[in-house]
């Protein structure tokens, strides 16, 4: 396609055309020249857009309340230990804990012991 | 499916090609073309259209109306893709790739079910350009020899020898409109017989 100086080319694109410079054919290249332009403008366009976003959206980040942006220091763990909701204690201990009040102790299968504390039953 | 480069692929080649060099004319047209002047893109229509005319005529067997398609899809693809560039060959092999590629798609649409079905080894990637710009070179030099003598001669004389319309009056002695008449009789005359030629190599 090395076509400057190709008179053969010329020749067979006239022959089916007529005059190349001013047949229809010619009429494609200022088609394609127009979307060319096309393009280009929608190219600027995006651009432009695309940079007043930039800065529509650095405005706004800059413009916003400070107290309301997350902060970036990370927050503080605690080292102290939780206290349990609940403590599995022994028999024994449990009377010496309820030493000074009115306490039944049944016996059940298997060896186990049932605790009714009297005075709370007594107010249930 | 053959190798032809998708437009994207065939895009690829201009980044590649632009250099930082003083700027040459290749360069200043491949701008206006990416910039869409439509000085740059008469300018090529002049300088590279009968080329890619040439090229899809080949690769068609002498389908004018499909050639043509194919002319109006390679110029669009060159619209959307063309960048600076500085050298020659390279453009023409970008040229060669995307005028392929747009050929192809014109083909492939206009390409019906039942035909690929009569005649499914039609396709006009089944030769290389080489060879179709061959077979086009010998059908237009036989074509050219089953003219009359006059009107050979007259082709000759205006596209092998470069003579304007102005000169040829002057030496046959005519009107330039008259030389315009004769130089559209012999072109039509042309135009049927390799057709006639093209047809008879598919």
């Amino acid at each position: 396609m090395n076509d400057k100086n190709d008179s053969h080319a010329r020749l067979v694109a006239e022959t089916f055309h007529g005059d190349w410079n001013g047949s229809a054919a010619s009429k494609f290249a200022l088609r394609a020249a127009a979307r060319a332009r096309t393009r280009v403008k929608l190219r600027h366009a995006a651009a432009t857009g695309g940079g007043l976003v930039a800065i529509a959206t650095g405005i706004f980040f800059a413009m916003r309340d400070p107290q309301s942006t997350p902060s970036l220091v990370p927050a503080v763990v605690s080292t102290a230990k939780p206290t349990p909701a609940y403590e599995i204690i022994t028999d024994d201990e449990l009377v010496a804990l309820l030493r000074d009040q009115p306490l039944l102790i049944l016996p059940q299968e298997r060896g186990e012991r049932r605790f009714v504390l009297l005075a709370q039953s007594t107010r249930d | 499916m053959h190798g032809v480069a998708s437009p994207l692929n065939a895009a690829g080649y201009p980044a590649r090609m632009e250099s930082t060099s003083a700027p040459s004319p290749l360069r200043d047209l491949t701008s206006g073309l990416a910039r869409g002047d439509d000085e740059a893109w008469t300018e090529f229509h002049r300088d590279y259209g009968p080329g890619i005319f040439r090229q899809h005529l080949a690769a068609t067997r002498g389908d004018h109306d499909l050639a043509s398609e194919a002319l109006q899809q390679t110029y669009l693809r060159i619209a959307r893709h063309a960048r600076p560039c500085d050298s020659a060959p390279m453009f023409t092999a970008w040229l060669r790739t995307v005028a392929r590629s747009a050929l192809h798609d014109c083909w492939r649409r206009r390409r019906t079910f039942w035909q690929l079905l009569r005649n499914p080894l039609a396709a006009p990637e089944d030769a290389s350009d080489e060879n179709d710009d061959a077979t086009l070179s010998e059908a237009l030099e036989s074509a050219l020899n089953r003219l009359d003598a006059a009107d050979r001669a007259l082709l000759e004389q205006k596209y092998f020898s470069g003579l304007d319309v102005r000169s040829l009056a002057a030496r046959l002695e005519i009107t330039p409109k008259a030389v315009e008449s004769r130089l559209t009789r012999a072109r039509a005359e042309l135009r049927r017989v390799l057709i006639d030629m093209l047809k008879s190599h598919e």
